[in-house]
């Protein structure tokens, strides 16, 4: 049996159009009408791990920046200071791995935007009360308009793959969509990175996708992994 | 339609609503053959308008066939203080009165928007005064409270009061991050003469957030002379910060004791009734219709903080406005539902001595019980240990829903409970599946 390489590549490139709205309509909604610079000034977004909201950030900054905007991303590690910014909009991902002297800076860039009535949209995976952050920027990013994003029903998922796996060239029936569902990370972001790797392990094979080279292919991942 | 209903048509479409209806829609207008005058409420948003807007407005205004733009703020006597006069463009624009200090301050925060009640009447009376008599009725005025209580708000109001008696007056806003900064800074530049020559010259200091100060000995002893050489010479200090003096964390005794030299007065979380009227205002000024009891619900789940209730309330107009349908009080619960749901599980201590009893399959009581056996003692550990994760209560509030226990008990609980995590995988496995029924 040949191994997997487990270096599980990036996604495709996110973009607003095949991000799966799901239950997430009017999130999306207001989202875009943030882009446009409508509407309330600082969102903070939040939801579970792997359910696009790091997707929804890279999608929304090549959207700003493709209508000539000034957009900055930021993903946020332990070691993140965000320096002082004077871009229109400013994008900070996975505010939860912020440290202390991290949260401080961006506590300062959201005074500073607030003030200058610059844009800024802040993502976590849990609600402004419930993030273990400096209390001064958790009380702040309650204030600004805070939306949720909804994890995909299980159906919608099985959609979502199996229009992604339209869009990579390849027909993935109801049963396979439902079998990998079963058996891998039911994040959607695992899934669609798991897909990718099945196209790309049938198409070295020239085997089509099928239940046994799902498993096959899902054990030797799981083995790699462990 | 009108010039300048043209001109408002114009910026309604270029810049957030927001903005819009903050800066240009309250503006007034005065058009005659070659001149426009614009009358602005007061210097703050005339400032605003030169810095942001004037330069399109000229435009407009010259193919329009105007030949001047004036601005002018509302007076008994107009005084022109921004002249433009678009045919000669090497004079653009003319100041005529001093240019005010750079304040720093947000003209939105005032004494009038300010919402008084219970929880902050005797820090909005201190502050007043302090307002009224700068320098003198209080020094320092010490204003302490939890995050999101309205302290920024009612210390900008008092400069941008004492700016309205006295628009020379050198008022400075600054936050405790930012002085720390420019403390490193003039460490880094060497520019001690040009630091001392600003802070010490000022009528009125405002520092918000002085707790940031903590273990900064550098900024404290730098904040110290300024301190006295203001207080001193009769300047107006005012501070803002999350805890009452004696309790911040790293900071120098003597800076403690002088806080204590004017007045120190607490902003407490505001009752049912202030959260209510804070809604209906904040909808007023926004333009939003906000009925009572719509108002209502929402301060009556949202209790914390003023600015949760704001955003709470930006939800609940978020939610209509994607609808397009007026704010109803069905329409608030449907758009605050995840919120409140998390917070109602958030909060209930009970639920967590149900869900744990009924995981370990013994019966509620125990968890109040005083029988100390390792079966029931363990679940009864646990369910204290997730409740100190979960929930914002103190250790005392705790150990009182379990039964009466003493604090140091459920702090036991806690660590006994994160040293089984990392020696038991079988505690470990069983705490994670516990904390994800409970936030399911």
């Amino acid at each position: 049996m040949r191994q997997l390489v487990l270096e599980i590549p990036p996604l495709h490139q996110p973009s607003l159009n095949n991000f799966v709205t799901g239950n997430n309509t009017e999130t999306l909604s207001l989202l875009h009408t943030w882009l446009k610079g409508h509407g309330e000034q600082i969102i903070y977004l939040w939801g579970e791990e792997g359910i696009g909201k790091s997707h929804l950030l890279m999608a929304l900054h090549d959207q700003l920046q493709a209508s000539q905007r000034s957009v900055q991303l930021i993903k946020a590690t332990d070691s993140t200071i965000i320096d002082e910014c004077t871009d229109q909009f400013l994008l900070v991902d996975d505010v939860h791995n912020l440290s202390r002297e991290g949260a401080i800076s961006l506590f300062n860039r959201f005074n500073e935007r607030r003030e200058q009535h610059l844009f800024l949209l802040v993502s976590g995976d849990a609600p402004p009360h419930q993030l273990s952050l400096l209390p001064d920027l958790a009380t702040r990013l309650s204030w600004g308009l805070v939306l949720r994003l909804h994890a995909l029903s299980d159906e919608e998922k099985i959609e979502a793959l199996q229009q992604h796996a339209y869009n990579l060239g390849i027909h993935l029936s109801h049963e396979l969509a439902l079998y990998l569902l079963q058996r891998w990370h039911r994040d959607i972001r695992s899934l669609l990175q798991v897909l990718e790797e099945l196209n790309r392990w049938s198409l070295s094979l020239h085997k089509p996708i099928t239940m046994p080279l799902i498993r096959d292919a899902l054990n030797n991942l799981r083995e790699q992994s462990a | 339609m009108s010039f300048w209903e043209q001109v408002k048509n114009q910026f309604r479409q270029e810049i957030p609503e927001q903005q819009f209806a903050t800066w240009i829609e309250p503006l007034r207008v005065e058009e005659t053959n070659e001149q426009l005058t614009i009358v602005a409420n007061n210097r703050f948003v005339l400032q605003w308008i030169k810095d942001r807007f004037l330069v399109k407005i000229e435009e407009l205004a010259k193919k329009e066939g105007f030949n001047e733009v004036v601005l002018i703020t509302q007076r008994l006597e107009p005084k022109p203080i921004v002249r433009s006069n678009i045919e000669n463009t090497d004079v653009t624009v003319k100041e005529s009165i001093n240019t005010p200090y750079p304040s720093k301050l947000n003209p939105q925060f005032t004494f009038d928007n300010f919402i008084a009640g219970k929880a902050n009447q005797l820090a909005r009376a201190a502050a007043i005064q302090v307002a009224e008599n700068p320098g003198y009725a209080y020094n320092p005025l010490f204003i302490y409270g939890g995050v999101g209580l309205g302290k920024t708000h009612l210390i900008q109001a008092i400069g941008n009061e004492v700016l309205q008696r006295n628009p020379q007056a050198r008022v400075k806003y600054v936050h405790a991050e930012k002085y720390v900064s420019d403390v490193v800074r003039t460490y880094q530049h060497k520019s001690f003469d040009a630091f001392k020559k600003e802070y010490h010259s000022l009528d009125v200091l405002m520092v918000d957030d002085i707790q940031f100060f903590g273990g900064k000995t550098r900024t404290q002893e730098e904040f110290f002379f300024a301190f006295n050489a203001l207080v001193e010479s009769h300047k107006q200090v005012i501070i803002a910060c999350d805890s009452f003096p004696r309790e911040i964390v790293g900071m120098e005794e003597r800076l403690i004791s002088r806080f204590g030299w004017g007045l120190t007065v607490a902003v407490e979380a505001p009752e049912l009734e202030m959260r209510v009227a804070i809604l209906i205002n904040k909808a007023k000024q926004q333009h939003i219709e906000l009925n009572e009891d719509v108002a209502f619900f929402i301060a009556k789940h949202i209790r914390s903080h003023v600015r949760e209730l704001e955003g709470a309330l930006k939800r609940v107009q978020a939610y209509s406005g994607f609808k397009n349908e007026p704010i109803t009080l069905q329409s608030a619960k449907e758009a605050l539902k995840d919120l409140l749901a998390l917070k109602h599980r958030q909060i209930s201590v009970e639920n967590i001595q149900k869900t744990v009893a009924d995981y370990y399959k013994i019966k509620v009581a125990d968890m109040f019980s005083k029988k100390r056996t390792r079966s029931l003692a363990r679940p009864r550990q646990m369910a204290m240990a997730l409740a100190k994760d979960i929930t914002s209560l103190s250790l005392p509030d705790i150990g009182e829903a379990f039964g009466g226990r003493d604090h140091t008990t459920v702090l036991h609980a806690c660590r006994k409970m994160q040293e089984l995590c990392t020696s038991d995988q079988t505690i470990q496995r069983d705490y994670q599946a516990l904390q994800q029924i409970l936030s399911s």
